[in-house]
């Protein structure tokens, strides 16, 4: 009886033990992300595949026909769709519209009124991706 | 990981986010979380619109919990409970357990839908095993599913640009508080069993 006693208090304090620690584990995690969350700049966020062109003009403050047309859609039809979605419909490597669009960022930073901030030619290729994208209609 | 959940939220819509709900509501792994906020986080760009993520979700909420409180009450959860109670190592858990959702069920099943919601599965295999009143155990339901899918709708569609900071922030949050209560809960128990073993002695 003592025997059964004893060991449903050891199992106790081992839940106990479990829990408390999972308590700090998630005070620690909440203190990393809130710590991310406030440090981070939506507009240095990285350009995915999942973003909508309207996500983009939100995210990154961008005209909605300048990113149209560095998508190659029609002036004002932007797609409800992801860029992936839109990449296979051209036919493209959806790197391609994610260059197009982190070129179009960066340009609008580097121009006076846009954010500015240092350091914003990111993953080096886009310039000559977004002229291309944007001039040729994407077809 | 998460690139690939909001990329299929844009590719299926609102439906994405009713299986979601409905695989967390029946305590299956599930984003439901994430899933709401970018559901919110859409509407605001409008590439979805607002009510039907919010009917999406709460109508899989809903159906998610219905399900688990009937499979577990109609599918032998009721006699699993009567049979642990009386055993002698889980009975004492088990009846304190039962006389808690006595008193304060409606409490503990609207509370853990979304401030506790890691614990609200086994709120509701709880709620199913005692055989709560329906009544009761839905009002209780929906008007906490309610809450959780406009809170955390109403989060994606504000911080639209930091869905992914946002949501992971909150679910240490939550997962802090659940922890936390389980904690409390567990060393409550553990005080009370030496009060008794003092007491014997």
């Amino acid at each position: 009886m003592i025997g059964a006693r004893s060991t449903g208090g050891l199992w106790l304090r081992i839940a106990l033990g479990f829990a408390a620690g999972l308590t700090l584990l998630f005070l620690l995690r909440a203190i990393f992300f809130a710590t991310i969350w406030m440090e981070s700049d939506p507009q240095r966020h990285a350009v995915e595949a999942w973003m909508t062109p309207r996500y983009i003009v939100r995210t990154y403050g961008l005209p909605p026909d300048r990113v149209d047309a560095a998508l190659g859609l029609p002036t004002g039809q932007s797609p409800r769709k992801p860029l992936a979605d839109i990449a296979e419909r051209q036919g493209l490597p959806v790197a391609h519209l994610i260059a197009a669009v982190e070129a179009l960022r960066d340009e609008g930073e580097r121009q006076p009124g846009g954010t500015g901030s240092p350091g914003a030619n990111a993953p080096g290729h886009s310039g000559p991706d977004s002229k291309r994208l944007g001039g040729g209609s994407g077809e | 990981m998460t690139d690939l959940l909001l990329l299929a939220v844009t590719d299926y819509g609102v439906l994405v986010i009713f299986v979601a709900t409905v695989m967390s509501c029946l305590g299956l792994p599930s984003p439901a979380s994430l899933l709401m906020m970018a559901g919110g986080a859409f509407a605001a760009t409008e590439d979805l619109d607002l009510w039907t993520v919010c009917l999406a979700a709460f109508l899989g909420a809903v159906l998610g919990d219905q399900s688990l409180y009937w499979l577990v009450r109609r599918g032998g959860g009721v006699r699993l409970w009567k049979w642990l109670s009386a055993r002698k190592g889980a009975g004492r858990l088990m009846t304190a357990a039962e006389g808690f959702l006595d008193r304060r069920g409606g409490w503990a099943v609207f509370l853990s839908r979304w401030l506790f919601s890691p614990l609200a599965p086994y709120v509701t295999l709880s709620a199913g095993a005692t055989e709560m009143r329906w009544g009761r155990f839905t009002a209780a339901n929906m008007s906490g599913e309610a809450l959780w899918v406009a809170l955390y709708v109403s989060l994606g569609y504000v911080f639209t640009t930091r869905i992914e900071e946002v949501s992971e922030t909150l679910g240490s949050v939550i997962g802090l508080l659940s922890a936390g209560l389980v904690t409390l809960a567990l060393w409550l128990l553990y005080r009370q069993m030496r009060q008794n073993r003092a007491d014997d002695e």
